[in-house]
């Protein structure tokens, strides 16, 4: 399956590389700790992640201080991104997505209310004009979760953005175990068939 | 469906979060173990950013200040030279000067201190702030007992033959004196009125040596020796 990166990998355009090389550098200096390149992070990359809390968490205040924690985490853990494993800022994103989702479930009740395999998922239904703005990647994932039968996108999101794991899924579908796994299963073989076509 | 196939689900099911805690643990030690199972992994993950990095929003500035306070506070890298704490806070008393005259205000009352050790425990529930030191060893917490009546508990607080005095910088960056405190045991510091909206969530409590009585200018003059940000309030 590394074909699935090396496939990701040539959509990335000249000014993306550049982009990309500043901050492999800016993390080299923020493992050997230094705070202004900690703030160079910051700078390029602050907004995209505080993207990503606020899809996690849309109280904005609880938003707010996981982005703290994220960069607080990259402050401590930068010497652990190995820029010949993989980018950047999907290693950020990752990092980000994992905090946002520690202080989702710090609370209580974590995520257990029941989910609704019929609802339709108003704010992923995208306009046109929308998919447009999008970038290349962005955009081909929203179709080839659209290509998934409506449920089982249902139970990705759920597990993406709100990390229920499949034990949780189940109690959350009233679904046994075994039935949510072989569809999320699927419907993994599908969405990766779908991205790296 | 292969083995490898079986590892590329493993590995979009760990870059999801579906698996549970052991499953989780054991996939976690092998992508850890395995660059092939972690590549697996990555990929997974640039598959799936997309749909976290769809909309961007600058963050508002007191996010990144509040890191700024807490890499002061709590990292282990080489710190940035007392000389240069000091001309930050140079820079800092020049700028609060015009604020000076409303500082001869502030009450600073004792407590009736209880025993040190005692103190951090009996406040916890209330804690707003742990102040470290950027260049020294010091410890401080402060809690809210009532409104507007802070428990300021040095845990460690060299005085080096000065006396400690308490600030809380809000937003704009100039240091309002709190008082002074005492080093070795608990104080119960009240904020004057006029201070109050600025000891909140964000602002920053500094403690700075001074010549005994006080910073004699309104505005600290001596080096910071502990500084933290306001978590909660």
């Amino acid at each position: 399956m590394t074909e699935g990166i090396s496939s990701l990998r040539p959509r990335v355009s000249a000014a993306g590389d550049d982009a990309r090389e500043r901050l492999v550098k800016a993390l080299g200096r923020v493992a050997r700790g230094d705070r202004a390149a900690l703030g160079d992070v910051y700078s390029a990359t602050s907004a995209k992640l505080f993207g990503v809390c606020l899809r996690i968490l849309p109280d904005r205040e609880e938003a707010e201080d996981a982005l703290q924690e994220a960069y607080l985490t990259v402050w401590r853990k930068a010497a652990a991104f190995d820029p010949s494993r993989g980018s950047p800022i999907t290693w950020l994103v990752t990092l980000t997505r994992n905090r946002a989702l520690d202080r989702l479930r710090s609370r209580r009740p974590i995520p257990s209310e029941p989910i609704d395999l019929a609802e339709s998922i108003a704010d992923e239904a995208l306009p046109a004009d929308s998919l447009v703005e999008m970038d290349q990647e962005a955009a081909r994932l929203a179709a080839c979760l659209g290509e998934l039968p409506a449920a089982d996108g249902i139970l990705i999101r759920a597990a993406f953005f709100q990390g229920s794991s499949y034990p949780e899924l189940a109690a959350r579908v009233a679904l046994p175990l075994g039935t949510v796994k072989s569809r999320i299963r699927r419907a993994l073989v599908k969405l990766r068939g779908c991205l790296t076509a | 469906m292969t083995a490898s196939d079986d590892d590329d689900l493993l590995a979009g099911e760990l870059a999801l979060g579906l698996l549970d805690a052991p499953e989780r643990s054991s996939a976690e030690a092998r992508a850890d173990a395995d660059p092939d199972f972690a590549a697996l992994v990555e990929a997974w993950q640039v598959r799936l950013a997309p749909l976290l990095t769809r909309s961007s929003e600058t963050p508002p500035e007191h996010v990144w200040e509040g890191i700024r306070s807490q890499l002061a506070a709590n990292d282990d890298a080489p710190p940035s030279s007392a000389e240069a704490a000091l001309r930050r806070w140079r820079m800092f008393a020049v700028a609060a000067s015009a604020v000076a005259a409303s500082l001869a205000l502030i009450l600073v009352t004792r407590a009736p201190a209880p025993p040190p050790q005692a103190a951090p425990a009996a406040a916890a529930p209330a804690l707003v702030a742990t102040l470290q030191g950027e260049e020294s060893p010091a410890i401080v917490t402060i809690s809210v007992s009532e409104p507007g009546q802070l428990l300021v508990t040095p845990v460690r607080l060299p005085t080096n033959g000065r006396v400690p005095e308490l600030w809380v910088i809000p937003e704009d960056g100039k240091p309002r004196s709190l008082g002074i405190i005492q080093a070795s045991a608990p104080s119960a510091v009240r904020v004057a009125p006029a201070h109050r909206p600025h000891v909140h969530r964000g602002a920053t409590f500094a403690i700075s040596q001074e010549p005994r009585g006080g910073s004699p200018t309104g505005a600290p003059t001596g080096p910071v020796v502990a500084s933290g940000k306001i978590t909660r309030v």
